[in-house]
């Protein structure tokens, strides 16, 4: 009798997950399918579920190649998709500057707070609040300042906006790595003769090695997703990342291009989803801020 | 020292890219002449085959470079490229209602003519433009600031083999009293709206045409530019009637047909009922529609392509692609002209900021040419602005969509050219739309707009 | 023989290097947020207008009480209150709710969680494409309902509904969010506790709301305050699934900056309504850091 409810209670427990994980994993199906669709299924009325009919010629049109866009084999026509790289291209330099100079100035930044103490919760509460901060509000002055430096549509316009987001990031979660560090181990560096630059670089740095690649890449993925501060201060494939590249799909004049959307959107995917597993681990940490330790 | 290595590259990675940053944003390439255009088949597609001609004569000194923008965003990246001063671009395709918002940034073109004296094309002929869309695509304040590039009008789609099929004309007919019968070429009558609602009605309740959902028509009433050109259209037909002149004056084209003479807001329920007859056509059409309030010109052709609605109102440009071989639809489509026709389309023009102008007017100039416009529609479908491409024997024959252009540009009615526009589209979006939610009726929405509109209008000192 | 040390400690660097190490990571940081602030501010006091200024004119307080008498502004504001109080608490409960499903030994249980933990690193962009094709009037979404013989729903044509869909592409993306944070706080829960609990006889809702619950508060409060940081200033999923519409029941306050600031160009204006926008939420996350002591949480002082 018991046993058999136990059983009972152990298959509602899964088909809870099963049903959670529909719910959570259908969308990205959808999205998958929806990439490798011909054009004529992807509004197709019924609505088609599952497809054998499938091609990669949304993947080509991205890269500037002519496919089947709507369809249209007999109109020859250059698909006028832009082409996808130029944007990858600008959202990896971007991602790469803002947090590569942001892993930087955190990482000193850090040690400062946790070797001198300083600040206290007074400067931690102070960074913590900056990530509250809408990008629409910075947006708007970024815009007028690096309108007067000339410096809009360039990386560093965007890369120095994406700073303010990952230099308070890199910090916070920093000093939590570098408190993890036993004390003793900096002191008998200082004793050693080693200056705070020289305990800095050769011991604390290499003992949190591990969570500075983390926060790299936690901060290169915020920046790789932030859309509304890169749309505002930039103007052309110059430096517009992949985020403003995928709002343009829906605009395009004769039938929003789902097809090559979708496969747009699996592309951005990807470097995301690969990183996912290796910061797995420092996941809790880094969105938190360091607030929860897993 | 395992350690530091390990510790060491990242940041000896994070200086090579740093480094490899700097040279690449230095260093300049030959002189360019930087093109945007909206990121249509025919625009986009047109512009790159005349740059490469364009390249082919003066690639030597200056290369000619499209980029296609989108539609929604073309608008805020021209604003922000003026602003700016950055002179991202040296030519734009501009939409002609936003030559209120930009015009100030545009090159008056009889400038450059005056200048470089040898920049005309002696066989350009402007006089190949219909006056109607010389006006209203070339023409502000009285100055030339464009050249038009692409006409627009709204046309009325529909599906060819239902309404000739002999059983639903007779079933027509028994129920509404009169032939089921689409105007064609030569026809010297329009349809009326009474007639579209009736077809619509007809084709969404009146018989069963397919399995599943059907509608009779699909038109978009989104907020934005779909929403202000379709009641544009419904408003039009009202505000060029002799009684709408009578009212209102004759219709002022920077200020198009929303406004009177003296520039009030002319569909305000306070100067006529004429606005709200409009809207209550509009939203008697919208019953049979698959919900207009979330469709915009895209997401409502889309039920007309996959074939779940008999008619579809849209731009001209859309034929191509709704007729291609691989859509349901496929040679059953056949174009006709609107009640009220209402008048879209594009211009190239000049960035007052450039640094070549008169290598940015020999683009655009022959971009706009008289022979170069046949080949652009032939090669692209991009639909023509000049009377010798619309009016073609040859072309008409071969293409069923040509012959609606030219009846459709008598009378078509425009929307406003004037600097507040965005912020009037927005307003009508935003209150408009609520007269399909349910939200408000027709009248009190109509008349919150009109008022919104007037404040807007008056703060802008633009009465 | 330490001849060759350059900087010995004690010299001039040591005695400056807390400022070494400190200023230039603050002087940016500080350079990123007190030169816009107080630009905005000036320019929330301005009339600067793209479409046909060149420069800021300044004009006091007239945009703030022209933004009194706003309904659009109202109107955003009470939808991104309304959108966000309800997409958190949402996400709370199926966050909760999922993460103690997983918290058991279960087989699989490690690839299950990765899964789950998808949704949130997609960027929102996408997410946004996305929902608009699941939620379209001929979508998957009311197909599926069709089938089940409900009938359709108008997801994205009601204004009701639409604030509806947002809400559940947020619910969708960020309640893995919640999932693993609580995740961790049910791990990091010795499991003596539940033992003891055991034997004493207790039922499971009882261990849950005495042990289990008291435990969660902390990672639950932390979680909370970061969603709701993030919930308040949405963007991208509402300017691809319906940018606002319709009748603009689902704009928020980032999508009428954005719209007043960059597309009717009028700068001073958006700038004010930035300026408004900034001072509520650091209210509100002032509130929340303080009520939660979030900054009690530098465990090293």
């Amino acid at each position: 009798m018991k046993v058999k409810s136990k059983y009972v209670k152990h298959c509602l427990h899964y088909m809870l997950i099963c049903s959670a994980l529909v719910f959570y994993l259908f969308p990205i199906y959808w999205l998958i399918i929806t990439s490798l669709k011909f054009p004529g299924d992807v509004t197709a009325s019924p609505v088609v579920w599952f497809t054998t009919k499938l091609t990669l010629d949304n993947y080509r049109l991205l890269f500037g190649h002519t496919g089947a866009l709507w369809g249209a084999k007999q109109y020859v026509g250059r698909s006028f998709l832009p082409s996808i790289a130029p944007y990858i291209t600008n959202s990896i330099m971007i991602g790469v500057l803002s947090s590569g100079f942001g892993l930087l100035l955190g990482a000193l930044l850090a040690y400062g707070i946790v070797r001198f103490r300083i600040g206290g919760s007074r400067l931690y509460n102070w960074l913590l609040s900056l990530r509250m901060i809408p990008p629409v509000v910075v947006a708007i002055p970024m815009f007028t300042v690096f309108r007067t430096l000339g410096l809009i549509d360039t990386w560093w316009a965007v890369a120095s906006a994406h700073l303010l987001m990952s230099i308070p990031f890199s910090t916070l979660l920093l000093i939590g790595f570098f408190s993890d560090i036993p004390g003793d181990i900096m002191e008998a560096a200082l004793l050693d003769g080693c200056t705070n630059l020289g305990a800095f670089s050769r011991v604390v740095l290499p003992l949190a090695a591990p969570g500075l690649v983390a926060v790299f890449i936690i901060a290169f993925l915020t920046s790789w997703n932030e859309l509304l501060i890169a749309n505002v201060l930039t103007t052309t494939a110059k430096a517009q990342t992949f985020p403003v590249y995928t709002t343009s799909f829906a605009q395009v004049e004769r039938g929003t291009a789902w097809g090559p959307a979708a496969a747009g959107g699996v592309i951005g995917m990807v470097p995301m989803l690969i990183s996912s597993f290796y910061i797995q681990r420092y996941l809790v940490r880094g969105l938190t801020m360091g607030a929860v330790k897993e | 020292m395992k350690n530091v290595k390990k510790w060491t590259w990242i940041i000896r990675l994070v200086i090579l890219l740093l480094a490899l940053t700097l040279p690449s944003s230095t260093i300049l390439a030959k002189e360019v002449l930087r093109i945007a255009i909206m990121s249509s088949h025919g625009m986009s597609d047109s512009a790159e085959a005349i740059a490469k001609k364009f390249n082919k004569l003066y690639g030597d000194k200056i290369e000619a470079q499209v980029t296609a923008i989108g539609f929604d965003i073309l608008l805020d990246k021209m604003l922000t490229d003026f602003t700016t001063g950055s002179g991202s671009f040296d030519v734009y395709s501009v939409g002609y209602h936003w030559i209120g918002t930009v015009g100030n940034y545009l090159y008056d073109l009889e400038e450059i003519r005056k200048k470089y004296p040898g920049v005309e094309d002696p066989n350009y002929d402007f006089k190949d433009f219909p006056p109607i869309l010389w006006d209203t695509y070339a023409t502000w304040k009285g100055k030339n600031i464009g050249l038009p590039f692409v006409d627009g009008t709204l046309v009325l789609f529909y599906r060819v083999d239902l309404f000739n099929k002999p059983e639903y004309k007779a079933k027509f007919k028994q129920k509404y009293g009169y032939e089921l019968h689409m105007p064609q070429d030569g026809d010297t009558k329009f349809l009326t709206f009474k007639q579209l609602r009736d077809y619509a009605e007809f084709f969404t309740k009146g018989i069963k045409w397919r399995d599943g959902e059907q509608y009779g028509i699909s038109l978009p009433a989104a907020s934005g530019d779909p929403l202000l050109s379709m009641y544009a259209m419904f408003f039009g037909a009202y505000r060029r009637s002799p009684e709408g002149l009578k009212i209102f004056g004759q219709v002022d084209p920077d200020y198009g047909d929303y406004f009177t003479s003296d520039h009030r807001v002319a569909f305000d329920p306070a100067i006529s009922d004429l606005g709200i007859k409009a809207l209550q056509d509009y939203l008697a059409l919208s019953k049979f529609s698959p919900n207009p309030v979330t469709r915009d010109w895209i997401t409502s052709s889309e039920p007309f392509r996959s074939g779940l609605a008999a008619m579809f109102i849209g731009w001209g440009g859309y034929w191509p692609s709704i007729t291609d071989p691989t859509s349901p639809v496929h040679g059953k489509v056949g174009v006709s002209v609107l009640p009220a026709p209402h008048l879209g389309g594009w211009c190239v023009a000049i960035n007052k900021k450039t640094k070549h102008p008169k290598e940015a007017y020999i683009f655009i100039q022959m971009l706009t040419s008289k022979e170069d416009t046949k080949y652009l529609y032939e090669a692209f479908t991009e639909t023509p602005t000049r009377l010798s491409t619309m009016t073609d024997a040859r072309l008409k024959a071969k293409y069923p969509d040509l012959w609606v252009m030219a009846p459709s540009l008598k009378n078509p009615s425009v929307r406003p050219k004037i600097p507040v526009l965005p912020k009037l589209e927005y307003a009508m979006g935003r209150t408009l739309g609520k007269a399909w939610t349910g939200e408000m009726t027709p009248e009190v929405a109509l008349k919150a707009v009109a008022e919104e509109w007037n404040r807007i209008v008056k703060q802008a000192g633009l009465r | 023989m330490s001849t060759y040390r350059v900087v010995p400690a004690g010299s001039v660097f040591d005695r400056f290097a807390k400022h070494i190490f400190i200023l230039p990571g603050l002087g940016v940081l500080v350079a990123l947020v007190i030169y816009p602030t107080y630009y905005l501010i000036r320019l929330a006091l301005s009339n600067f207008d793209l479409t046909f200024m060149t420069k800021p004119v300044f004009i006091g307080l007239g945009n703030f009480i022209q933004i009194l008498s706003d309904t659009y502004f109202w109107g955003a504001l009470g939808n991104t209150l309304v959108m966000a109080s309800i997409a958190v608490a949402l996400e709370f409960v199926f966050g909760l709710g999922m993460a103690l499903l997983l918290n058991e030994d279960l087989r699989g249980g490690r690839i299950i969680k990765s899964l789950l933990i998808v949704p949130m690193m997609i960027p929102p962009v996408v997410v946004g494409l996305n929902f608009k094709l699941i939620f379209d009037q001929f979508g998957p979404l009311n197909d599926l309902l069709q089938r089940l013989g409900v009938s359709c729903v108008d997801w994205l044509g009601n204004p009701l509904m639409a604030k509806v869909s947002v809400i559940l592409a947020d619910v969708w993306q960020w309640s893995s969010f919640m999932f693993i944070i609580f995740l961790a706080g049910l791990q990091a829960i010795p499991q003596y506790l539940y033992d003891s609990a055991k034997v004493d006889g207790a039922s499971g809702w009882r261990t849950f709301r005495f042990i289990t619950w008291p435990m969660l508060v902390p990672s639950a409060t932390v979680a909370l305050t970061f969603r709701v940081m993030d919930a308040l200033k949405i963007f991208d999923v509402v300017y691809m699934v319906t940018s606002g519409g319709p009748s603009f029941s689902t704009e928020v306050l980032s999508l009428y900056i954005y719209r007043t600031g960059f597309r009717f160009g009028t700068l001073g204006y958006a700038s004010a309504v930035a300026v408004i926008m900034l001072i509520l939420l650091t209210a509100i996350i002032e509130v929340i850091i303080k009520e939660t002591r979030l900054g009690k949480r530098l465990e090293w002082e």
